[in-house]
């Protein structure tokens, strides 16, 4: 009773915080705020940055996923590593298009101007370069670069694709 | 008499912070929510009618173990149902089943879908759009109903 009683007579006697003790409250609690900030930043959709982005994306794709019918047919297959090339064939037709561009639209050597002009002007500012990496554990990683510039930058956008390596290369592999 | 001095409580104080932080949690949440839904907007402008065909595709292509593939004309056959795509008057659709076909995106020039001989398993997609400023698409997705 009487600890109740002396709670009672210091309760309304409670002093507010002072400015000192409250701005240091907040310097904490802004500290603690920054992985919220962070995760609030990571949580947001990631924004398309150009149509050049989404089109150089999308071609990565095709490739990646050629490597993956390919390998379908012939689970032997391994895609090899190639230096940047074109994707459709060049006015001058001394540079190789890209394997994994040519066939396309019944053409060997890739697409030409003259078969579809807009998609020809649509895909002409990129290029296409693959890495291939053997991993630990019978594992080969394909890594495709497609390449554009833009806004006087040269930019790169890629994809990978871990593949089983098949067991004969295991066998080999020390 | 109140002896009160200072300015506020800290306790109101990490009340708010409290109440901001949960705040800022839940919209995190929707957030989150919001990255696995596909965009769901189609029409809303091309690049986004084109994201959402190609999610489309690709959700078909995962399924699929055969295909037909014309010149503007795709069928995906998988165990469960025919899928089948088409370009017809500007216009690329979808038509899963017997249901009515569903206009994915307009407004296209010319489009179709095209294979290759050393690839069978994989359909490659492509589209001028009408508007001359717009850019086209290509893009290509193997068949992975068969284990892929």
């Amino acid at each position: 009773m009487t600890r109740i009683a002396t709670y009672r007579s210091i309760g309304p006697r409670r002093r507010g915080e002072s400015l000192l003790e409250l701005l240091l409250a907040a310097c904490l609690m802004t500290v603690a705020l920054v992985p919220l900030v962070q995760l609030y930043r990571i949580s947001r959709a990631p924004e398309r940055k150009s149509e050049m982005e989404f089109t150089a994306t999308l071609l990565a794709r095709h490739v990646i996923e050629r490597i993956v019918a390919l390998r379908h047919a012939d689970p032997a297959y391994l895609p090899g590593m190639t230096p940047e090339e074109p994707i459709v064939s060049t006015t001058d037709g001394f540079q190789a298009v890209s394997e994994h561009f040519k066939g396309l639209f019944g053409r060997e050597n890739g697409l030409e101007k003259a078969d579809n002009t807009d998609l020809f002007n649509a895909l002409e500012p990129f290029r296409c370069r693959i890495d291939t990496y053997y991993l630990d554990g019978g594992y080969y990683k394909v890594i495709v670069y497609i390449q554009y510039d833009e806004s006087g930058r040269t930019k790169r956008v890629f994809l990978e694709r871990l593949l089983p390596a098949p067991t004969s290369l295991q066998e080999d592999t020390p | 008499m109140n002896m009160r001095r200072g300015i506020g409580s800290l306790e109101i104080f990490l009340l708010a912070i409290f109440m901001v932080m949960m705040g800022s949690t839940l919209v995190m949440v929707w957030q989150f929510s919001r990255i696995s839904v596909p965009n769901a907007q189609p029409g809303k402008d091309l690049v986004t009618a084109y994201e959402h065909a190609v999610d489309l595709l690709a959700n078909d292509a995962r399924r699929a173990r055969a295909m037909i593939a014309g010149r503007e004309l795709l069928r995906l056959e998988s165990d469960a149902e025919s899928i089948e795509w088409s370009f017809s008057g500007g216009n690329l659709r979808r038509a899963a089943g017997s249901a009515a076909p569903e206009t994915v995106v307009s407004g296209i020039r010319e489009g179709g879908f095209t294979t290759a001989t050393p690839t069978p398993g994989l359909f490659s997609i492509w589209m001028v759009p009408a508007d001359v400023s717009a850019m086209p698409l290509f893009t290509s997705f193997a068949l992975r109903g068969n284990g892929l």
